[in-house]
């Protein structure tokens, strides 16, 4: 479990805080969408879970070891694929063979099926390979060193569109009972049937906090003509098909799949009027 | 010991990652001392003995220190840099395994590096001179000769000189053991400054001792003390106080790599 | 009522596995693919496909076999027809006659476009 007790963080001593007295908790086995606009604080969000940033007051731990100790054994159990990064220039396999001592629980197995869905040749050189496709090299990778905390900040980003089907794929055969994924994005499509929580993160507040069974359960996500908005409608927005409608969920209505784009645009919407 | 096998896992990553950067460290540190040598050495060796002394021994040191300073400073750069620093922070490995295994490196490896560098040189130097020697007047010069061209970076009584009778082995080996103590103590004040500066700590650390220098002389001109003999106990205090200093600055920059971010946008993190 | 797309995934997916067996891609009594085989498939999370099973469980159209897997039930194919031809006659059936009504068109206009349609398919 991840424990962010009441964090405030700035990047300067003189602008507004990142983050002030803020909390949430994290189980584990679940596959949790941390979304926002750009520059909410996802990313920063994310390091501060890994350690790489310290919270000027409060403090955030992992298993019950506040991260900012570094402790190898915290470190062993998590894993950041950032939004960018630099690959040494070496081979895939040399790299998987440099770095996988420091995980006692990476699995080639995982690595294979990664890397076959991904269509990545593992003695290609790293730092030949397109963007994206650096971007799988590092997420297969961190997918088999078989962490029980995974943390992505933008995965989908720069990958084109059939790199995010097999993105898709490969989350879904990957996500073991032992693991929880956080993924930060702001490509909701692409993420939206893979989650178990929804987290909705503006200015530095989480504006929604749910997971996807319940907001099932609370609320129907449909496409509803020009009459039909009665009272339990919370928000609709104008779409092709008609007003794609969020609402209050009534008894004997039959659940509907999540909304993604709706939610979060109701959501922050809701928010920016108060 | 866990953490020995540790340290020992972590040097291995570092070989594997930065291999190219210390092969190209010692070939620039070969090149500079083959030019000194080849160069400053052999068109000084005639001239006014002066001269000669001053490119020989202080020449010598500066680019030796310089050399060892600047790049032990460097050692933690990877942690200034964002991308860098996410990869290495986030390594399982515990601060003070990925601290020690790097000051390791500073206080064995990069002097060895250097005296590596200088011993690479002077074999190359010699070999050229007796080939030259050899083809011109059929005299070889012998193996001795290498240490005409290799000079202790840091100890005043060098290995020559012992070779050549002035000095006992047990005083070189007395010289070189506090020549390295002393070494110690401005290693890890330029691994702290290096650690706790977002950029160029190294030049901060340059200025802050020729600072306190200037100010040490500036002391000793204004209370007269500086045209008497040094008094022994000043030698004593600089040589032990240079353990408790060696242990102070190493202190410091454990400290702040702990508190080491990926993001600094303070100047100077404590 | 609620349009098909909009339905519930772990349903839509039901329907899928359920279009499966009838078609005889999965034969009774033979195995259906595992809880992640199916998430890998449809791209989605390994609890939605759970929920999956857990009501084709309970309408007896898969059964488990603890340690072996998930097979199809006997008479499967079968129970899917009737619980099928229920829902178009609590749902689509009305609906077909509410746009009858509101288009100004009759039985009659039904029948004519049953009988084309026939034609067409038996040629």
């Amino acid at each position: 479990m991840i424990e962010v007790q009441n964090i405030t963080f700035s990047y300067s001593s003189k602008g507004t805080p990142v983050f002030d007295n803020f909390c949430l908790q994290l189980e584990q086995n679940k596959v949790y969408g941390l979304l926002g606009e750009n520059g909410t604080g996802k990313s920063t969000l994310l390091y501060l879970m890994m350690g790489l940033l310290r919270p000027n007051k409060g403090h955030i731990t992992v298993e019950k070891v506040d991260v900012s100790r570094r402790k190898r054994t915290t470190l062993q159990q998590m894993y950041i694929v950032p939004e960018e990064f630099d690959l040494p220039q070496m081979r895939f396999t040399d790299y998987v063979e440099t770095y996988r001592p420091f995980y006692p629980a990476f699995s080639d197995d995982i690595l294979r099926r990664c890397t076959e869905e991904f269509h990545l040749p593992l003695d290609a050189r790293l730092d030949q390979l397109s963007m994206g496709d650096k971007k799988k090299a590092l997420m297969s990778f961190a997918l088999a060193t078989n962490v029980p905390y995974l943390l992505m900040d933008e995965p989908t980003n720069g990958l084109d569109v059939p790199s995010k089907k097999q993105f898709r794929k490969v989350i879904a055969t990957t996500m073991t009972e032992e693991r929880t994924l956080i993924i930060a994005t702001h490509q909701l499509h692409d993420v939206e049937a893979l989650l178990d929580h929804v987290l909705i993160l503006q200015r530095s507040q989480l504006l929604l906090n749910a997971s996807v069974a319940e907001l099932c359960e609370k609320y129907t996500f449909d496409v509803r003509p020009e009459d039909d908005l009665t009272d339990e409608v919370l928000y609709t927005e104008r779409t092709p098909q008609g007003n794609a409608t969020l609402s209050l969920r009534q008894p004997n209505d039959e659940e509907t799949s999540l909304n993604l784009e709706l939610l979060f645009n109701a959501v922050t919407s809701i928010n920016n009027q108060n | 010991m866990k953490t020995f096998s540790n340290i020992l896992q972590l040097w291995r990553f570092y070989w594997r990652t930065e291999k190219k950067l210390y092969l190209r460290l010692f070939f620039m540190f070969w090149a500079i001392f083959l030019v000194k040598i080849a160069v400053i050495d052999f068109i000084y060796m005639h001239a006014d003995s002066e001269i000669y002394g001053w490119t020989h021994n202080t020449l010598h040191t500066y680019i030796c220190m310089g050399g060892i300073l600047i790049t032990v400073s460097r050692l933690f750069d990877a942690i200034h840099q964002k991308q860098r620093a996410i990869d290495f922070l986030s390594l399982p490995a515990s601060n003070g395994e990925k601290f020690f295994s790097r000051y390791l490196l500073g206080i064995m490896g990069v002097p060895l590096l250097v005296n590596l560098g200088l011993l690479a040189a002077a074999c190359v130097v010699t070999l050229v001179l007796n080939t030259i020697d050899a083809l011109l007047s059929h005299q070889p010069s012998g193996w001795e000769t290498i240490f005409n061209y290799y000079y202790d970076p840091y100890s005043w009584v060098g290995f020559r000189d012992v070779i050549k009778g002035y000095y006992p082995v047990s005083t070189f080996l007395v010289v070189t053991i506090w020549n390295y103590i002393v070494l110690l103590a401005f290693i890890s004040f330029f691994i702290w400054f290096g650690i706790a500066f977002r950029k160029a700590g190294w030049v901060y650390a340059f200025i802050a001792i020729f600072a306190s220098a200037a100010l040490l002389v500036f002391f000793l001109e204004v209370t007269g003390t500086g045209n008497q003999p040094t008094p022994r106990i000043a030698i004593y205090i600089f040589k032990y106080s240079s353990i408790f200093f060696t242990i102070l600055f190493t202190n410091l920059a454990y400290h702040s790599f702990c508190r080491a971010q990926i993001v600094n946008r303070k100047f100077f993190t404590l | 009522m609620i349009y098909q797309n909009e339905r519930a995934i772990y349903v839509k997916i039901a329907d899928r596995v359920c279009d499966d067996i009838l078609s005889g891609k999965y034969q009774e009594d033979e195995r259906v693919p595992s809880v992640r085989e199916l998430a890998a498939d449809y791209e989605v999370n390994t609890n939605t496909v759970l929920r999956t099973f857990d009501i084709l469980q309970r309408d007896e159209i898969i059964y488990q076999k603890r340690g072996i897997g998930v097979f199809v039930s006997p008479g499967a194919r079968h129970k899917i027809r009737i619980a099928r031809k229920r829902e178009f006659r609590q749902h689509e059936l009305p609906e077909f006659l509410r746009r009858l009504r509101l288009l100004g068109l009759t039985i009659d206009d039904v029948v004519k476009a049953w009988n084309e349609d026939s034609e067409e398919t038996n040629s």
